[in-house]
């Protein structure tokens, strides 16, 4: 197995997928001057060609999947996944954020625990804090109580998100 | 002979219980005294953390990042104010850097002490407990000494650190790095030579390396299952890529790695010395210089203000890697996005497999044994305070079962 660097793997990746890409880029650390600054991919694909891409990473190593964030971007979600590959490798860990945008009357996506395990415990919490339809795993709570009320999604910023009278002692 | 007939309860233990130092809601399926089941359910200390920082400006929000968790609260600190560098671009002098590494370590030292501390306990050997728990004074002190606080150390802001390490704060440095040399070994001695430590933890709680690769397990726990995961080691951030830091796993000790809770407790005991070596490295090299790039706070407050991007902050926390995403708008005080991982979280899918064919009495040992902290990873939501009371039956003699199991083993 070859570890590449965060700019090889974006280039295998934009060889494979192309046009299928909608954001390419590599972002290189500002934080600190030390050598070596840390790079890392970003890329946005649709949500047909996602697991595609988890399948294609799974080719150079195991990605160990973080956590998956999610925004309320109004008429979308975006859902990013940050995973990274090589672990293990001194300085060489790449780390991959896949954005995903999802429209906000059909808020679907596959599930990608049949490739990694460990994505079940996000993909059920990005199902009840968001609303997003994760296909192909229980539709159970993780984190809300079981009383919370049906069809409130508490990272929403619209009119399923949080009541007014649900949030307290918070401003 | 009747025929063997296996019949299997479910026994829920918690969200509150004697067993548990935090709340959460684990329902065993058991047959007799074996486990073949577990459910977790998360979610009993949910105080809507990222919900409140998403009304507050980034600087408000290192204190309330900070006070995500008591135990480990530069973890949360550290890593959003890398996030935050990030995505608005601000620089840190390289002293910075060495010093945010030194408290991220004695975290490291007072964390793993408390862990030694509490697994003690539930095996029923309070003498340890003390024992240990006497020894992380010491760097408790040396955390009063260089930050202000035992707890919540308001070290970090945005470009730098807030507090230098001036001589006499060295001073005391130096001091405890001889303190946990001298007392290191007997530490190792008292949990890793005890054969009814032995007994306890050899075989029970297994998590293979292929369990811990899929399930994505971090810090320690997937360490002592043999993945050579380290965040200071792979992507090194702050001042770790001027120091020698390589992931420790099991088997520098005792010459295999088999994943079992013997295994939880070898690599987090060498841990110890590990930080000790790395906070004495990095006082010899640190630089002289400037503690922030930015002291001015109205100056910061305006960059932030103006700042546009994503930023991705991560940090190898006690408990394993800490990751924050935050995300900036222009022209906008609040964060826009904000989302926590912390390392428990990372780690809760590895207790099903760790619970196989272990018995009642070993729940509280399993659970200690990746150092959950509930509190780190249920943060997410808006509480609804509505919520009507459950009725979960209690095992409050789980501890004592444990205590007995220990006790049987030694009279054997």
């Amino acid at each position: 197995m070859d570890v590449l660097s965060a700019d090889e793997l974006l280039e295998r990746i934009q060889q494979r997928f192309g046009d299928k890409l909608k954001e390419a880029e590599v972002k290189e650390r500002a934080m600190t001057d030390a050598p070596p600054p840390i790079r890392r991919v970003w890329v946005r694909v649709d949500r047909e060609d996602f697991r595609d891409l988890v399948k294609f990473l799974m080719e150079f190593d195991f990605p160990h999947l973080a956590v998956a964030s999610a925004e309320d971007m109004g008429d979308e979600i975006e859902l990013i996944y940050h995973m990274s590959l090589f672990q293990g490798k001194k300085f060489k860990e790449v780390y991959v954020n896949i954005k995903v945008r999802l429209p906000k009357n059909d808020p679907k996506i596959p599930t990608i625990t049949d490739l990694i395990p460990g994505a079940l415990s996000t993909e059920l919490e990005k199902q009840e804090m968001i609303g997003v339809d994760v296909e192909g795993i229980p539709k159970e709570r993780l984190f809300l109580p079981w009383d919370f009320p049906e069809g409130v999604y508490p990272w929403r910023r619209d009119e399923t998100g949080p009541k007014d009278d649900m949030v307290k002692y918070v401003r | 002979m009747a025929e063997h007939i296996s019949v299997s309860y479910n026994v829920p233990i918690g969200p509150i219980h004697p067993a548990l130092k935090e709340p959460i809601s684990l329902t065993f399926e058991v047959e007799g005294e074996r486990i073949v089941d577990v459910k977790v359910k998360p979610g009993w200390n949910h105080r809507g953390i990222e919900f409140m920082g998403m009304e507050r400006n980034p600087v408000q929000v290192i204190h309330l990042a900070e006070r995500i968790c008591g135990i480990c609260s530069f973890v949360h600190a550290i890593s959003f104010v890398q996030a935050v560098e990030e995505a608005a671009g601000i620089p840190v002098p390289e002293r910075a850097l060495y010093i945010r590494s030194i408290v991220g370590e004695l975290e490291r030292i007072h964390s793993h002490l408390l862990w030694a501390g509490v697994a003690a306990h539930e095996l029923g050997f309070d003498t340890l407990l003390h024992y240990s728990w006497q020894l992380r004074e010491k760097v408790m002190d040396v955390l009063e000494i260089v930050t202000g606080n035992r707890v919540n150390y308001g070290m970090m802001v945005f470009g730098g650190v807030r507090r230098d390490i001036t001589p006499e704060r060295e001073e005391s440095l130096f001091d405890m790095i001889n303190y946990y040399r001298r007392n290191s070994d007997r530490l190792k001695e008292l949990f890793l030579e005890d054969p009814t430590i032995k007994l306890r933890t050899r075989g029970y709680g297994i998590l293979t390396y292929d369990e811990a690769l899929k399930l994505c397990a971090v810090g320690p726990t997937a360490r002592a299952s043999g993945l050579a995961i380290d965040v200071r080691h792979d992507e090194p951030y702050a001042g770790y890529k001027y120091l020698n830091v390589e992931p420790v796993l099991p088997d520098a000790y005792t010459g295999e790695i088999t994943g079992d809770l013997y295994d939880k407790f070898v690599v987090r005991l060498l841990e110890l010395d590990q930080s000790v070596d790395i906070i004495e490295e990095a006082l010899e090299k640190m630089p002289e210089g400037e503690i922030t790039s930015e002291p001015k706070l109205p100056k910061l407050m305006v960059m932030l203000k103006k700042a546009e991007g994503d930023g991705f902050g991560r940090h190898e926390a006690p408990r394993g890697e800490v990751v924050h995403f935050v995300r900036l708008k222009a022209g906008k005080d609040n964060l826009d996005s904000w989302k926590v991982r912390a390392s428990t979280y990372g780690n809760l899918m590895t207790w099903p497999p760790m619970f196989r064919d272990t018995q009642i009495a070993d729940i509280p040992i399993v659970v200690a044994s990746i150092d959950p902290c509930i509190g780190c990873m249920d943060r997410v939501t808006v509480v609804n305070r509505r919520t009507k009371s459950e009725n979960v039956l209690v095992y409050d003699d789980l501890h004592r079962l444990s205590v007995e199991k220990t006790r049987r083993l030694q009279r054997k």
